[in-house]
């Protein structure tokens, strides 16, 4: 019985070793993209960044694609209104990866309200593996993040890879740069941007709101998880507010769509592509790609409309003065606006397919 | 399912448990449903009438066979017998014996002559029906080539020859018999089990032992490091070298040395992995390999390398050839009309050709491997023919055969000689195998190693870098096998040397390896044979 006991004793401790080194080892190696980096979704710094909040310190939560980490400044909204907020987007994120960010948002935080950004809606293909890796990996496991690997559609996604990153990039070791290491020993510090990407390309623009894209349909799956999200804001008792921010590539029959879910599920669509003039957005200077994305300018002038709403229908408290982290975080998020002013034509502009990891 | 996919690693955990569950004595019907379940998901549910089909007639021919001498045996034991009598039984019950032999054969290297040639004889049927101007055409795609069928049939030709030879009983059971044929870890690449090894292996008491199952694991992580880590990376290299391009001599050594080594790794990593599965369940398979670039001369290479199939091609081919009634008459006549040397060559050259080229036959149906046939015959017979001559040669030349320095040298002559026969397969066709040859001779140029173009022929600089420290590995963990068993000796440390060489394997194997995207790891050279 004692050579049993022992024999299992040492099995425990070799497998507990290996998991160890398993998990060490695959914080090293698998993907990560910072802030700063070629690819402008910076998912690494973003969740990172989440999770090191105080608990229960965020009002309001910015959730959908790279509208929301291009549109939504959440220092700057704290700037202005003493709202504490987070932009948590993704790259061309369909909407069940937009579910997973949410229960992973929630793990540590509970927002009064979630502004949902519909873009979402028109993505019907598979993601990009990779892309898909930048969002999932940041993703905990469990029996949902289980569910959503073995049922995904993207047949390019390898089960053991999203299951496990290490067997994903295990191939890193040949690129592995001093961030990795900075990475895993903590030491590495991302610049306090509350998963905004900043950029101050100007690209003219010119809004589609008002035409009928043809090849347009809401898929099931689509469907299937929004539904998911709805209830998981219910069941959390947090309000959601579904929203598009303005965006040129946004058709009318998306609009509709999106505003026809609202009235299904009796929430709030706020059509922001409607709102161009009165947030007071110019075309020819506040957007950074000629289809999606609002620049840094946009996003500004979006934070105080945003603002401006926030105040006048919610009681938020002004945190300005009283919490020290945002305070000193809004300090040297000027500077990094200003290193990024400096830096602007350097910057990668967001149409590249292939994803690069840093 | 390959034995490098999780699917079989799954596979594993399920039949290991299934496998030590059920009582000793009925284990082996566990490794026959296994083994079955294995041949269909490796293959395809189509290939397994066909390993039916050559076991069933194997074990009913040497059952009957078997049966034909049992009768024998009554019969001489007889009393009143005088020695003619007894001389003329055993010839009477041989004869009959001969048909079950020749029925076999027939059936059985007859299915796998046309599974191997099948769609040649299509093509000739083809030329000859655009010649007649008949306009009709053929498909070859009906002819299917079931998973393993030159392993099997090999396996179970041996055994029936060697139980018309009297080596050993006949099998009485065929289910014992058919999970000896299909028994999951030799039926993809071998190793060609002997039926009195393997057959006897499975009969045995499977019970546990937790040591013989760490070693058996122990030596899977070995073969998969040689595997993915080694082989699949190479193949990186060779695989974008040898696409038919031209390309510079200097690029073409480089590829070929890689080659000699993937092709190594490859199958050497494989058989340790099935080597390493087998002794999980208890059953020890026969060695493949033996360190064969440690060889000093080509014969003694080929007695390292592929050990199972050098021994069947010895056993049931060049020793029948070299006693056989053709080859005595032979002999008799060139004793009186040659010198005996010249006498004795001539009966060396025939059973070796015959060998090497079946060989040869065996490994693939082109005029690649005819001509890498008739290489090694060359080879083979030059150094047997030509031995004392050699040796007149070294004594002239003061050469000290018993250095260390000579050894090397016959080592790096055999390794190159092994890298011309690889020159003949590899680049695809003879036509190609011409073209690298010229690029050697006339265009050894080293510039794509000065402008780095080396690094991008599949392989980056760490790569090879890579690459090189995993040669010193092997090299090294080959230099301790050769004195000792590593597993032993690494048994014999404590836990933390022990554990820190473990961890060290599995993590270089996931870190390392060739697999996930982009990337086909699947395919072992050896299964297409």
């Amino acid at each position: 019985m004692k050579k049993v006991l022992r024999k299992g004793l040492k099995f425990f401790c070799f497998v507990l070793i290996f998991a160890v080194l398993f998990l060490w080892l695959q914080e090293l190696l698998r993907g990560k993209w910072f802030v700063g980096g070629k690819e402008n979704a910076a998912t690494t710094s973003t969740y990172r960044e989440y999770r090191s909040l105080e608990e229960d310190t965020l009002d309001v939560l910015f959730i959908g694609t790279s509208h929301t980490y291009y549109g939504i400044d959440p220092m700057n909204l704290y700037e202005k209104t003493g709202i504490t907020s987070y932009a948590l987007g993704g790259p061309s994120l369909r909407m069940d990866m937009v579910y997973l960010s949410l229960r992973e948002a929630l793990r540590t935080q509970k927002p009064k309200v979630i502004f949902l950004d519909m873009s979402s809606i028109h993505y019907q293909k598979p993601m990009v593996e990779a892309r898909m890796h930048m969002v999932l990996d940041e993703i905990t496991l469990d029996g949902e993040k289980l569910d959503f690997i073995l049922n995904t559609d993207a047949e390019d996604l390898g089960t053991l890879g999203a299951i496990f990153p290490f067997f994903r990039y295990h191939d890193r070791w040949k690129g592995l740069k001093e961030t990795d290491f900075q990475y895993i020993s903590g030491e590495s510090q991302d610049p306090p941007v509350r998963g905004h990407n900043v950029s101050y390309y100007q690209v003219p623009a010119t809004m589609k709101i008002g035409k009928v894209k043809q090849s347009f349909a809401v898929s099931d799956r689509f469907t299937d998880y929004f539904d998911r999200f709805v209830k998981l804001c219910e069941d959390e008792g947090i309000e959601l507010i579904i929203y598009k921010i303005p965006a040129p590539g946004w058709h009318k029959n998306m609009s509709e769509a999106s505003r026809q879910l609202a009235d299904k599920y009796g929430l709030k669509y706020w059509e922001l592509c409607e709102e161009i003039d009165a947030i007071g957005l110019d075309l020819e200077t506040d957007f950074c790609d000629a289809t999606d994305h609002l620049n840094q300018y946009g996003a500004e002038k979006l934070a105080t409309y945003l603002g401006d709403y926030l105040k006048q229908n919610y009681d938020f408290a002004d945190r300005r003065g009283q919490c020290e982290r945002w305070d000193n975080d809004l300090k040297e998020y000027h500077e990094y606006l200003k290193k990024a002013w400096d830096t602007r034509f350097e910057a990668p502009a967001f149409e590249a397919e292939e994803v690069q990891e840093e | 399912m390959t034995i490098t996919s999780l699917p079989f690693i799954a596979f594993l955990l399920v039949l290991f448990a299934v496998f030590y569950i059920f009582p000793v004595r009925h284990r082996w019907l566990v490794l026959l449903a296994g083994s079955i379940y294995f041949y269909v998901a490796a293959g395809a549910m189509k290939f397994l009438p066909f390993i039916v089909y050559t076991t069933f007639v194997v074990w009913i021919c040497a059952r009957a066979i078997g049966k034909l001498y049992e009768q024998q045996d009554v019969k001489l034991a007889e009393e009143g017998l005088d020695r003619k009598e007894k001389k003329q039984i055993k010839e009477e019950y041989k004869k009959k014996a001969k048909k079950y032999l020749l029925l076999a054969l027939v059936l059985c290297i007859g299915f796998l002559g046309f599974v191997k040639f099948g769609k040649y004889f299509v093509e000739y049927a083809n030329q000859i029906a655009a010649w007649s101007g008949s306009g009709r055409r053929f498909s070859a795609e009906w002819i299917l080539f079931p998973l393993g069928v030159s392993y099997y049939t090999f396996s179970t030709v041996g055994y029936i020859l060697d139980v018309y030879w009297k080596r050993y009983d006949y099998e009485k059971n065929f289910f014992r018999f058919f999970l000896y044929s299909i028994y999951f870890p030799h039926i993809m690449q071998g190793p060609i089990s002997r039926y009195n090894l393997l057959g006897q292996e499975l009969k045995k008491e499977l019970r546990y032992n937790g040591d013989r199952i760490v070693s058996g694991m122990q030596l899977m992580l070995w073969g998969f490091f040689k595997k993915l880590v080694i082989a699949d990376r190479l193949n990186l290299f060779c695989s974008t070298v040898f696409d038919g391009t031209e390309r510079s001599g200097f690029v073409f050594a480089v590829a070929m040395v890689f080659d000699a080594f993937q092709i190594y790794t490859d199958f050497s990593g494989y058989t340790d992995v099935v080597r390493g599965v087998s002794q999980i369940f208890g059953v020890e398979l026969e060695k493949n390999f033996n360190h064969p670039f440690f060889s000093k001369t080509v014969p003694e290479y080929w007695r390292r390398w592929h050990m199972t199939l050098g021994g069947w091609f010895k056993d049931y081919v060049y020793y029948p050839c070299t006693i056989s009634g053709f080859m005595k008459e032979l002999n008799k006549k060139t004793k009186k009309s040659m010198s005996e040397r010249g006498s004795r060559f001539i009966t060396v050259v025939i059973p070796v050709f015959l060998t090497w080229v079946l060989t040869g036959l065996w490994h693939g149906t082109g005029s690649t491997y005819v001509a890498w046939g008739v290489y090694y015959s060359t080879l083979i017979t030059i150094s047997v023919a030509f031995h004392p001559e050699f040796e007149m040669i070294n004594k002239k030349l003061k050469i000290n055969t018993e250095s260390q320095g000579f050894r090397i040298f016959q080592m790096v002559r055999t390794f190159c000689c092994f890298m011309g026969g690889r020159l003949l397969t590899t680049p695809g066709s003879l036509q190609n195998t011409g073209m690298v040859i010229k690029n050697l001779i006339f265009n050894f140029d080293i510039t794509p190693l000065v402008n780095r173009q080396l690094f991008e022929l599949g392989m980056t600089e760490k790569d090879f870098l890579l690459i090189a420290g995993c040669l010193v590995v092997l090299w090294c963990v080959s230099m301790m096998q050769e004195r000792f068993s590593v597993r032993e000796k690494l048994a014999q440390q404590n836990i933390v040397i022990r554990w820190i060489v473990v961890y060290a394997a599995i993590f270089s194997i996931i870190i390392f390896g060739i697999y996930g995207p982009g990337y086909d790891a699947s395919a072992f050279i050896y299964t297409q044979y």
